[in-house]
């Protein structure tokens, strides 16, 4: 029992001093916790390209990013449930993005929403931000801006 | 041949609520708007035939009786020629404005026959000896004038028979209201001729012309000719005018058949006669009438469809603009957004060199989106003719196939070519036209793109009546969605996850920018059907 306990207390004394740890398998087990812990975002945007791209940046933010082609398709997903930010398209065959911020709204969902459309229309932004919106971005946007409006969404999941 | 008005309404089989309502009204052409071109339907071919039926039945009926002495009614001729001065007066009218919009000879002939029987009346009416002097000369002249309109009419008639196929190619008046002057005044003219020449006055007319009007081979040869124009017009037999005109000719000859077996006035032939060629004349003029008011009611109808369709497009202008500012910034925010997410990449502790060659990948393919957007846009806009020449279809169809070859062959998509020999040149911007079937050949390979079963694209190309060149694109997908159908030529509406919601509507502007049309409709294997005609070149 003492031995044990002395070899566990070593393990946990050598991790402490080297995080980067000189067991492959330990520091695997480490990255993976923390991955869990990555916040999912869902992208929505019936543009492959614009799809790519938003996934691209908001990995390398170091995000999970999931994406989706229609909000149908994302309603049927597992992300329903564990999604911290949504980035969705505003005009996309199917639901619109207002019909999906209705359709999350009615299922008890308060998932934070940014919207970007590539035609801005000032009754669809006020539409959008009245149901609770975080954000309305035309596009193209600058990406610092999605940024900060990510962070926000997030805050805003820690702090409820 | 199918007729156009069919061939439009219905094109490949749709099915009858699709056919109700198409994608776009079209305006009728001529072909369907004379009664001198309009072939007539099969009630109208039906109810003609009734009435031919009916006068020869009555006229059966009548010959048995034909000499029995009826009351003498001696006002009855002035209000038969009344009648007729009315009647053919109309009828007249009606043909020249026929014959003032397509300007053929043939309706030239007919409505000079009419205006010929009209002017006849008069004299006719006014030599009837029992109205106002009862000799022996004055019937004669009667009688005389009475053969001699019959005889007109019947070789006006056959005018009009054997010059209806004949017409010169080139429209050989330029203005009709002179020669519907003209015609009149020959009309009168003859008239009065013929009037001095058979008036007992004139000292000059022969007795012999006199007693000729009384022999049988002069009847017979009156009544060969009525029947020789009656066949003329069956063998020519074509629109709805030659229809009706043949049942005048039925009551015409009724008319001259049993005046020359009664030979006496005042008995139920002769009576008979008349009122037989008046009511088959009455009819007819009705009948013209009413085609040519509903003709004008369809026309009408569609030209309202068409200005409908028309402002509609208008409206749709800012929808348009709208919708080329938000095509252009999809790529431009996948650019921006690329740019952004490759310049973090790139910023990392340890840059990801895979995830910033990607993302410029993006940005290549983005920029040349936006350049084929601006390429359709330009294309849609210029509407000037400087660039058109005169264009073989075909050629340009296997063209734009070799163009698109590396991706119908990608795809797996087999071509059905069906090009028809000897079609007639376009005059076309080329670059524009190329646009339109690039665009299309590429839709029908998305459109077949989830297809279990063969791949084919089928192109055809047409001449279509009376100068028109059709081409059609055709695939084996899923086809349209009767749903959607009517607003797939809508700048914005889209159905591909990255298409660009304009390509349809840029093709049917180009199209119409070249006097042509373009549709949609479900072929009849299934699958999408896509249609334009082009006007062939007029002097080719």
């Amino acid at each position: 029992m003492i031995l044990m306990a002395a070899i566990l207390t070593y393990i946990r004394f050598m991790q402490a001093f080297s995080p980067t740890g000189n067991s492959p398998s330990l520091r695997l087990a480490a990255e993976d916790q923390q991955l869990q812990h990555r916040p999912i975002i869902s992208i929505i945007d019936d543009d492959e390209s614009m799809r790519c791209a938003l996934k691209s940046l908001v990995t390398s933010l170091g995000f999970k990013a999931y994406t989706f082609a229609s909000a149908e398709q994302y309603l049927d997903s597992p992300r329903l449930d564990d999604t911290s930010c949504l980035i969705s398209d505003l005009q996309m065959p199917g639901l619109n993005g207002i019909e999906l911020q209705q359709s999350l709204l009615a299922q008890g969902r308060h998932i934070p929403i940014i919207f970007v459309t590539a035609f801005p229309e000032e009754r669809m932004r006020a539409r959008a931000i009245e149901a609770g919106a975080l954000g309305f971005l035309g596009k193209p946007f600058d990406s610092s801006k999605l940024v900060e409006l990510i962070d926000k969404a997030l805050e805003a999941g820690r702090e409820t | 041949l199918k007729s156009p008005a069919v061939a439009q309404a219905a094109p490949h089989g749709q099915s009858r609520a699709e056919a109700a309502a198409p994608t776009t009204p079209r305006l009728l052409d001529g072909q369907q708007v004379l009664l001198s071109t309009l072939p007539p339907s099969r009630g109208q071919t039906r109810l003609a035939l009734a009435i031919g039926l009916v006068l020869l039945a009555a006229f059966c009926a009548t010959v048995p009786f034909a000499t029995v002495p009826l009351r003498y009614t001696r006002e009855f001729i002035p209000a038969y020629a009344t009648a007729m001065f009315v009647i053919s007066l109309i009828t007249a009218a009606l043909l020249y404005v026929q014959f003032s919009i397509v300007r053929s000879r043939a309706l030239l002939a007919i409505s000079g026959g009419y205006l010929f029987s009209t002017l006849m009346t008069i004299p006719w009416a006014l030599t009837f000896p029992d109205l106002f002097e009862q000799t022996e000369i004055a019937s004669t002249t009667w009688g005389l004038l009475s053969t001699l309109w019959h005889l007109g009419f019947a070789l006006f008639v056959i005018a009009y028979a054997l010059l209806k196929d004949n017409e010169p190619s080139t429209r050989w008046l330029r203005r009709s209201l002179p020669f519907a002057v003209l015609s009149s005044a020959a009309g009168v003219v003859i008239v009065d001729a013929l009037v001095w020449l058979v008036t007992p006055t004139n000292a000059s007319m022969p007795t012999t012309l006199a007693l000729f009007e009384r022999s049988y081979s002069y009847w017979n040869g009156l009544l060969l000719l009525a029947f020789l124009a009656l066949a003329l017009l069956w063998s020519r037999r074509r629109s709805v005018l030659d229809l009706w005109l043949m049942v005048v000719m039925c009551g015409l000859l009724i008319e001259l058949c049993l005046i020359f077996l009664v030979g006496r006035r005042y008995v139920i032939g002769w009576y008979a006669g008349r009122v037989y060629f008046l009511i088959s004349s009455a009819l007819v003029l009705m009948i013209l009438l009413s085609e040519t008011a509903f003709l004008y009611a369809r026309l009408a109808r569609s030209v309202m469809a068409e200005s409908r369709e028309r402002e509609a497009r208008l409206m749709t202008m800012d929808v348009l603009s709208a919708s080329i500012a938000h095509e252009m910034n999809q790529p431009l925010a996948s650019i921006v957004t690329n740019a952004d997410a490759a310049a973090r990449w790139m910023g990392r502790p340890a840059p990801d060199l895979d995830e910033v060659k990607s993302s410029l990948e993006q940005i290549r393919n983005s920029a040349y989106r936006a350049r084929d957007l601006i390429v359709s846009i330009r294309a849609m806009v210029k509407r000037d003719g400087r660039n058109r020449s005169s264009l073989d279809l075909n050629e340009l169809v296997r063209e734009v196939l070799v163009l698109t070859g590396r991706e119908l062959q990608r795809s797996r998509v087999s071509v059905e070519l069906g090009l028809a020999q000897h079609l007639p040149p376009v005059k076309a911007d080329r670059t524009q036209l190329q646009q339109v079937l690039i665009n299309l050949i590429t839709n029908a390979i998305e459109a077949m793109r989830e297809n279990k079963q063969p791949r084919i694209l089928r192109v055809k190309s047409a001449l279509q009546e009376p100068n028109r060149v059709l081409i059609s694109v055709a695939d084996s997908g899923p086809g349209i969605d009767a749903g959607i159908v009517d607003r797939i030529f809508n700048p914005l509406f889209t159905t591909k996850s990255n298409g660009m919601g304009m390509g349809l509507a840029i093709c049917r502007s180009i199209i119409e920018g070249h006097d042509g049309r373009l549709w949609a409709s479900t072929g009849a294997h299934g699958g999408a059907v896509f249609e334009f005609t082009l006007p062939a070149e007029a002097d080719a």
